[in-house]
């Protein structure tokens, strides 16, 4: 069964409506990409899934749970983890703070530190500086701080949203190796990303939006070769005019 | 179409400023003094609204150009044995400079920076007046020569308030206003269109600063002593801002309907209820605010009474 | 100074801004040819919307030059570019709400006519984009749509000759869309230059004769909507690279 599965999922900012009647599924244990150009809703999907965002139509279920209606802080607690797009970090407080903030949602001190242990065991560079202040860091390493901190709450899948956006190359590297390291532990990854090469790169399966509907469908490896999702990124033959 | 509602409204305010020029020898002191202060916040609200209605920077700190013509006045009528309608000219030109001098910097900041800082320029030009007493004599105030005032301050006000209103009138109906009002709305935008921000604000604060200056100058003349804390009075500021926002921001009716209805009814309350009329008039502005945001004229907008826009 | 040739409309030159330690334009060149439609696209975070920022005045340039009928407009603020000719309009329709449409098109400033001939120009631009109806009614109770045509018409007032519009195709229907093109065809039949920035591909690929492709804070690319879709370099650019190991 799915963990995570949308049906005919349509979505709307306020008046505009973005995604008409998406679906989707994520397996456990899968790391799954959305790519699409620009517009696709990409991001929209991870917001209507959240619940920050009006639903207008169709189910979202993650674990059996219906997540339709369901206030973000809620989701969170269901066993989703989110790093929201642009590195969100909180720039004044230290490593440690970032991540106990992350945790916000458990009492348990001890199990808050368990978490803490387990997230600086991910990211060692992390675990060497942690009372350095988040907004000193470098972008590749906020990306770290972001992720660890989504992972204070020890969810069963993570959604991130553009994890390489803004970054140079190398720091791009990192951030993908650190993706596939953390899917190795066996968490369900989903993935949202601009990079698409790099994103089918490590993707078990993906899906390619384009103007909020479904596009492709398939294998990372599949749509790499596929020379027409390639070119649906630049308006090429099979677009439609305007 | 507009030319005929301009000729009317000219009638209008002709009937008005004859009745306010006949009235005044038949009525008691009490009377006039109430018809001074209506025409005079007329004035301050009109003024008010040139820079904070049309323009969107919300001044909390008008009262300075208020007070420094109050101070300009009584300065050279008694130290410098100045006519008075001569020194009000002179409280309009300092007013002027003032409002250059402060405009350029704090014109820069944006809303409740703006507004604190203006109430920050207040509270510093009240502090000069009372430490730079070789000029000002201090705290113990200045006293103009004995002379009975009360009919020719009528006069110079109502003067005065024809030509605010006038003023006020052609800003709010020309191209000049309409970028005033872009300013307010988006100046990103209305500096794509052209629209050189600075100036334009600079030009309408400044505007804004000359007739309070007047009005000052003619209340100094009117009750012959000021002395920074009755000239400096920030409630004065805060009536200004109240009766514009009441009547209507941003239009030309709403600050004069604003300040007549609210002066009255202060005055009322006043009179009828000495003790609670501090209470009685917070709860009307309170049921104002909630009811009518846009003030008056904004309410009869929504209802269709009166058109959109003022340039038509 | 340095002079273009008659048929450059707008001379960027090795244009340069950064923020903090970032680069986002980082040696940006390109020449934007009088009396057609241009595109200038780019990947998020290519620094393409920093140069448009740039042209337009509402960013300051570290270095570079913009060279507009001989004159380096680079440094120029907003409302200056706006008096040399050259106007704009917003991704996110920035129209005056609280003011009538005819107010928001006679806001407009640099027009040197008398009073009535300025309103006769509205009126006839009004109608051009079908507002007349409503030219009494609030700026901020129109459609998204009607807005965008709003902007559209305001930016016309003053018939300048260079226009850059910034995305004019977010957030509107086909059909809207198709209106907005129709017009900017018009426009450059007129003669006018158009520079349009846009994510959206089909617009720019189908309605702009050249198409300049920045990445990196720099161009990678310039040419027809052909040779650009066939680019590898600008594939890359849009679909990400695989990793170099």
């Amino acid at each position: 069964m799915a963990l995570l599965e949308l049906r005919d999922v349509s979505a709307a900012y306020g008046a505009i409506q973005i995604l008409y009647g998406v679906s989707l599924h994520v397996d456990p244990g899968e790391v799954v990409s959305v790519i699409g150009p620009n517009g696709a809703g990409k991001s929209t999907a991870f917001k209507v899934i959240m619940g920050f965002i009006n639903h207008l139509g169709g189910e979202i279920v993650f674990d059996g749970k219906s997540l339709v209606g369901q206030r973000p802080n809620r989701v969170l607690g269901l066993g989703l983890g989110y790093v929201p797009q642009g590195r969100v970090v909180f720039a004044r407080m230290t490593v440690r703070e970032n991540l106990e903030m992350g945790a916000y949602l458990e009492r348990d001190k001890a199990r808050i530190q368990q978490a803490m242990d387990y997230v600086f065991s991910l990211f060692p560079r992390l675990g060497e500086r942690p009372r350095q202040l988040a907004g000193t860091m470098s972008g590749g390493e906020q990306q770290m701080l972001a992720m660890g901190r989504a992972l204070m709450m020890r969810p069963r899948m993570m959604m991130l949203d553009e994890p390489s956006l803004g970054l140079s190359p190398r720091f791009v590297d990192e951030v993908f190796d650190k993706i596939g390291a953390l899917a190795g532990t066996g968490l369900t990854v989903m993935l949202v990303e601009q990079n698409a090469a790099r994103a089918l790169e490590i993707s078990d399966r993906a899906y390619v939006l384009e103007l909020g509907r479904n596009r492709f469908e398939g294998t990372g490896r599949a749509l790499l070769a596929n020379p027409e999702v390639r070119q649906m990124y630049l308006g090429g033959q099979g677009a439609a005019a305007g | 179409m507009a030319r005929r509602e301009h000729t009317r409204n000219l009638v209008l305010l002709v009937v008005v400023a004859l009745a306010l020029a006949l009235v005044p020898h038949g009525v008691s002191i009490y009377v006039r003094s109430f018809l001074l202060f209506t025409m005079m916040y007329v004035v301050l609200a009109l003024s008010w609204n040139i820079i904070s209605g049309f323009t969107g920077y919300t001044s909390f700190g008008h009262v300075a150009f208020y007070g420094v013509g109050a101070y300009a006045c009584a300065i050279l009528v008694a130290d410098y044995q100045w006519h008075w309608l001569a020194s009000l000219g002179a409280g309009a030109v300092v007013a002027a400079v003032m409002a250059v001098a402060i405009g350029y910097p704090v014109l820069r900041l944006k809303g409740p920076y703006f507004a604190i800082a203006m109430l920050g320029a207040a509270e510093g030009t009240r502090v000069i007046a009372t430490v730079w007493d070789s000029l000002t004599h201090g705290g113990l105030g200045i006293s103009l020569p004995s002379a009975d005032t009360s009919m020719p301050a009528h006069y110079a006000m109502l003067a005065l308030m024809l030509a605010t209103i006038v003023v006020a009138y052609t800003v709010g109906h020309s191209r000049f206003g309409i970028r005033l009002n872009a300013i307010r709305e988006d100046e990103g935008a209305a500096e794509a269109l052209g629209i050189d921000a600075t100036r334009y604000k600079l030009a309408a604060f400044t505007l804004s600063a000359i007739f309070p200056a007047v009005a000052g100058g003619i209340q100094a003349y009117k009750v012959l002593y000021i002395d920074p804390p009755s000239v400096f009075f920030v409630q004065i500021t805060i009536a200004m801002a109240l009766m514009s926002m009441l009547g209507g921001k941003g239009t030309v009716v709403g600050p004069i309907a604003g300040a007549v209805l609210l002066y009255t009814a202060q005055e009322l309350t006043w009179v009828n209820f000495p003790t609670a009329h501090l209470i009685a008039y917070g709860l009307f502005i309170i049921i104002v605010a909630r009811f009518m945001p846009r003030g008056l004229v904004g309410f009869a907008v929504d209802r269709g009474w009166i058109r959109k826009g003022m340039v038509h | 100074m340095g002079e273009s040739p008659d048929d450059i409309a707008l001379d960027v030159r090795d244009l340069r801004k950064a923020f903090g330690g970032v680069r986002a334009v980082d040696g940006c060149s390109f020449a934007v040819p009088r009396g057609k439609i241009s595109g200038l696209i780019g990947p998020n975070g290519s620094g393409k919307t920093t140069t448009f920022n740039l042209l337009t005045g509402v960013a300051q340039a570290d270095a570079g030059r913009v060279l507009y009928r001989g004159e380096d407009i680079a440094g120029l603020k907003p409302f200056q570019v706006f008096h040399r000719g050259i106007t704009r309009t917003f991704q996110i329709t920035r129209v005056f709400r609280e003011m009538t449409v005819f107010e928001n098109m006679l806001s407009v400033t640099g027009l040197n006519v008398p009073d009535h001939a300025a309103r006769a120009r509205a009126e006839e631009l009004l109608d051009l984009v079908n507002l007349t109806r409503l030219r009494g009614e609030y700026g901020g109770r129109l459609s998204y749509g009607q807005q965008k045509l709003l902007e559209f018409a305001r930016a016309l007032m003053t018939d300048p000759d260079l226009i850059l519009l910034d995305e004019p195709a977010a957030g509107v229907n086909r059909t809207l869309l198709q209106h907005l093109l129709d017009h900017i065809h018009r426009l450059q039949e007129q003669g006018k230059t158009v520079l349009i920035v846009e994510h959206d591909m089909n617009v720019i690929m189908n309605h702009c004769e050249r198409i300049f492709v920045m990445d990196y804070g720099v161009k990678i690319a310039e040419g027809p909507p052909a040779e650009i879709q066939r680019d590898e370099r600008v594939i890359e650019a849009y679909f990400g690279r695989r990793r170099q190991s």
